[in-house]
């Protein structure tokens, strides 16, 4: 049996073109997947996307660090420079950029990388246990407390996105080095055509795990490609990525089996102080 | 913005009404750039002594078809109107690619802050609001049509050699295509762009947003700054959403009133169409209200000192 399930369906939308890209592999670090969305020019958007996953894919295959946030660091800022580069010597494609999104996951834990607006979440059930921050103008607000997140998806600028993969010569990458996981969450990539379809919540309940990975997938992509059409039918370019563990991390969190020692006594205590003020209730 | 590089070619172009003009693409005859593109001084093929200005839209937006409609569309505008630029036609060698070129009248003058800063603070509320004035004419003009600008600044109006304020550039900088899943490069359109612009869905921008913007406009041309700007553009961003204008002493307060009203967050508390904004103003200045009472009470005084001094003798 796998470790790992994973299905990945990327879909034009009402777009002439897709400019997501999107891929996995098997490495000796783990198994990478990757979601990237691309912006720019005619041909520029689909051109950077495929570059970087390309890239990525490539980089972490062959290199001998070990750990992993170092790895995706390293991989993605080639993606970087190899984007920015051919940025630079051909006119039409000046200013191409592309959003990234990557998950490492290996049996003692997974490890996220992104940059712009495409998105990873963890769930378990229908609860989420992990998300990823845009780095977006809009989502710049919704942590300042100034708009809601439903507010920020709504907006006409929700896709002005702060920081891109190949646009500049060096990249902020932010990264989320542990993540712990239990047999049977799932983790969706995706970018913006996905999630900015449909709230979180119902994003959740598509997410959840009633059907198998491959059809998960399948209803995601058809329920989002039909509200698209629904609505002018001139949506964007939508790419998921859905992986499901068969096994616990080995890693795993400390602190969680602390606060149930701890609410376990707190509990124990309570029963007794209650015990006892209904016997001297009745016998006082 | 960075300049341009020059190759110092001559360009012949044909407009779609079949004019024909020509420009050098050299630094003597470049005017300025903005986000759309590089403005360059020309002329009638057939009669260099009639000048024109010729804005050749940057070739990564060329590429984009709604920036492409959207240039054809600016410049198919023929409305006649003093305080709004002429547009004189649209050129493109090929439909769907290559450079586009946007063909208006050329103005003799300046950007309305440049002509504003050289007025002493005090004495800017009377020029300034009667330019202002002007712009709102233009600006109800275009809303009548039901089309609205959406990049009303004080760097796309132009004051010429007559003292006439001109409003320029319909907006295309605000064409659905730029902000499509780009990156942010910085319009420089946040300082002046009301809430619904940042936090609203591409159908809540309307002509209220014109008046929003025209009221930031009107306050940096008044005190010399824009009162939402920071270095930091998400706080721009924010202040655009949650800070009311801040009050300056170089703004008399029942203008000031006005201006708040224009630039009310909500856009149902704002003024519902140009013309209101225009009456409000000329409402605000002719105020000599303050004015009339000093007078009135100037007046009262020396009676009332004749009265003491004819006491005085009398006694
Ligand atoms: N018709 C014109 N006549 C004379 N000067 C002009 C004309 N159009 C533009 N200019 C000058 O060229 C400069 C650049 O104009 P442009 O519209 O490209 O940039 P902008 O207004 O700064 O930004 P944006 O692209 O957002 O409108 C203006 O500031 C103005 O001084
Ligand atoms: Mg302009």
């Amino acid at each position: 049996m796998d470790e790992f399930n994973i299905n990945i369906l990327s879909w034009i939308g009402g777009r002439e073109e897709n400019q997501d890209s999107s891929g996995s592999r098997e490495t000796k670090h783990g198994l990478l997947v990757v979601v990237c969305d691309g912006m720019g020019g005619t041909k520029g958007g689909s051109i950077a996307s495929k570059l970087a996953v390309e890239t990525i894919l490539e980089e972490v295959a062959n290199t001998n660090h070990a750990n992993t946030a170092e790895i995706l660091r390293e991989a993605i800022t080639k993606a970087n420079s190899v984007v920015y580069h051919a940025g630079c010597t051909r006119q039409d494609l000046q200013g191409m950029g592309t959003t990234v999104v990557a998950l490492l996951i290996n049996e003692n834990k997974a490890t996220a990388a992104h940059v712009g607006d495409s998105r990873i979440y963890q769930v378990r059930g229908s609860k989420k246990i992990f998300r990823t921050f845009d780095h977006s103008m809009v989502f710049e607000l919704v942590k300042r407390g100034t708009i809601s997140e439903e507010q920020a998806r709504l907006s006409a600028q929700s896709n002005v996105i702060l920081r891109a993969i190949g646009t500049k010569p060096e990249v902020e990458i932010e990264i989320n080095e542990e993540i712990h996981y239990l047999k049977g969450d799932r983790f969706l990539l995706c970018s913006d055509g996905i999630w900015g379809a449909v709230n979180e919540k119902e994003m959740l309940k598509l997410i959840k795990n009633e059907k198998s990975v491959e059809r998960t997938v399948e209803h995601i992509m058809e329920t989002i490609d039909t509200i698209g059409t629904g609505t002018g039918g001139k949506h964007d370019n939508l790419t998921a990525a859905l992986i499901e563990t068969n096994i616990n991390s080995k890693i795993q969190p400390e602190t969680g089996n602390r606060i149930k020692i701890i609410i376990s006594i707190l509990s124990i205590l309570l029963f007794i102080s209650i015990c006892l003020n209904i016997w001297r209730f009745i016998f006082h | 913005m960075n300049k341009p590089i020059f190759t110092a070619e001559k360009v012949n172009l044909v407009s779609d009404k079949g004019e024909r003009f020509t420009y050098y693409h050299s630094e003597q005859f470049y005017i300025g750039g903005g986000a759309m593109g590089e403005v360059y001084k020309g002329w009638y093929a057939n009669n260099p002594e009639q000048k024109v200005a010729i804005k050749k839209v940057h070739a990564r937006h060329a590429e984009n078809k709604s920036i492409r409609e959207r240039a054809k569309f600016e410049a198919s505008l023929f409305i006649v109107h003093p305080n709004l630029i002429k547009m004189l036609g649209y050129c493109e060698s090929d439909q769907t690619k290559g450079p586009v070129y946007i063909i208006s009248e050329l103005i003799r003058g300046e950007t309305i802050d440049k002509f504003a800063k050289r007025i002493e603070s005090a004495r800017r509320v009377v020029p300034v609001s009667k330019m202002m004035c002007s712009i709102l004419d233009a600006l109800h003009c275009l809303h009548t049509r039901t089309i609205c600008h959406r990049d009303v600044k004080p760097s796309n109006i132009m004051v010429d050699h007559m003292g006439n304020a001109k409003l320029m550039d319909l907006g295309i900088a605000t064409a659905d295509g730029i902000s499509f899943g780009t990156l942010n490069q910085g319009f420089g359109t946040y300082p002046y762009a009301p809430p619904e612009q940042i936090t609203g869905a591409r159908d809540d921008v309307n002509h209220l947003s014109d008046i929003y913007s025209l009221g930031v406009t009107f306050y940096e041309l008044l005190t010399g700054f824009n009162p939402f700007y920071s270095r930091i553009e998400i706080e721009t961003v924010e202040r655009q959403i949650t800070m009311p204008l801040p009050y300056n002493k170089f703004i008399p307060r029942p203008l000031f009133k006005v201006l708040l009203k224009a630039t009310a967050k909500k856009k149902s508390d704002r003024y519902q169409s140009a013309e209101d904004f225009k009456k409000a103003v000329i409402k605000a200045n002719k105020g000599g209200g303050v004015n009339w009472l000093v007078i009135v009470l100037g007046i009262l005084v020396i009676i009332l000192l004749i009265f003491l001094v004819m006491i005085y003798i009398n006694s």
